[in-house]
């Protein structure tokens, strides 16, 4: 497959993954290039033991761990208690999306970027490859932060 | 919304339009290649002019006695040193990017332990040579009167002590600290895998 195609196909999931992670556009934005700097870096190691987005989707997760070294823990964004009001105005579905991107940055590091790539339907087999932990330890983690997310949804009367 | 099948839909809908395109990251990449090169030359450079700086000191200087020769020779030594610590961090590989995510914080804190150590020696040997070899490159301008030998060298010892007992224990605790916040984010991290 040729790098502009890896691009165009990979590009919009890992920058959702990244966004998932740090709830920033800018800097999910920058996270993402820099993933692909890296994959571009790094594309004479890859040998097709994983599929390429197996290790595309291991290099993004490595770089968002790796963003504490660069700033400080950027703190969890508290849930609103209601939508915020300067939000009011926006499409209904971009209010939603910030409500599930806030829910998203509730959660721990590590849970953020296992939801993201769930909903990116990274399969949870490989998911757990990609973490470093078992098929059934993700498959805990998945139940449990769905379940947290369709809490909040239903609390905010979004289910 | 009814179930979490709405929830994955909302997700896809955010819009990722303001990536740069293909041709922009392209861009990015190159001036990436750049930058990392123009570094390693303006390293390079840096060392040349060094270089011809030393000569040319050595050259003008007249009647110079071992001790000075032996003092600048000390001095280049401890700048090639320095260069070669610098550019090994300018080509260290970053291929631990491809682990899975555990073995790559476990690395992350590995390195950054062994580094953080492994930095702290090789300072302490570039200042012990810098120090010496200051010793011996201002006896000569200083050996012109007992008083300028016994000021000089009073003066250049308290700058030794300084920074020897103060300004460097200071520096270790700094980096200490740094160190010791930094594996305390790694290990919660590195916790939360192992959290169900």
């Amino acid at each position: 497959m040729e790098f502009s195609n890896i691009y165009r196909e990979y590009s919009p999931k890992i920058y959702r993954i990244c966004l998932g992670y740090i709830n920033d556009p800018e800097k999910a934005k920058d996270l993402t290039q820099e993933t692909f700097i890296s994959v571009w870096q790094n594309r004479s190691s890859f040998r097709n033991e994983a599929s390429i987005g197996t290790w595309i989707y291991r290099i993004a997760s490595n770089k968002c761990l790796r963003f504490i070294q660069y700033e400080k823990r950027f703190p969890k964004t508290a849930l609103p208690f209601s939508l915020p009001e300067e939000t009011t105005n926006q499409p209904e579905t971009e209010q939603k999306m910030l409500f599930l991107r806030n829910c998203i940055a509730e959660l721990n590091e590590i849970d953020r970027l296992i939801i993201g790539m769930y909903l990116e339907e990274v399969p949870q087999e490989k998911i757990a490859h990609i973490i470093g932990i078992s098929h059934a330890n993700i498959r805990v983690k998945v139940h449990r932060i769905k379940e947290k997310l369709a809490e909040k949804f239903k609390a905010h009367g979004q289910f | 919304m009814d179930n979490f099948d709405d929830i994955q839909a909302l997700w896809k809908t955010e819009k990722a339009d303001q990536l740069p395109n293909f041709q922009q990251l392209n861009q990015r990449i190159a001036t990436h290649k750049k930058k990392v090169a123009l570094k390693m030359y303006s390293l390079l450079g840096i060392l040349i002019l060094l270089t011809f700086v030393m000569i040319w000191v050595t050259y003008v200087q007249r009647n110079m006695m071992w001790t000075t020769l032996l003092g600048e020779l000390l001095i280049f030594i401890t700048i090639f040193y320095l260069f070669h610590l610098k550019y090994k961090t300018l080509s260290k590989k970053k291929a631990e990017e491809l682990l899975s995510n555990e073995s790559y914080l476990n690395k992350l804190k590995e390195d950054y332990i062994k580094t953080t150590r492994k930095s702290l020696q090789e300072k302490r040997i570039g200042f012990l040579i810098w120090g010496v070899a200051y010793f011996f490159f201002l006896y000569e301008p200083l050996s012109k009167s007992r008083t300028y030998l016994i000021t000089g060298y009073s003066i250049y010892l308290l700058v030794i002590l300084f920074f020897w007992f103060l300004y460097r224990p200071y520096m270790v605790k700094r980096q200490q600290k740094k160190t010791a916040n930094f594996i305390t984010e790694i290990e919660s991290l590195t916790q939360q895998t192992h959290e169900n």
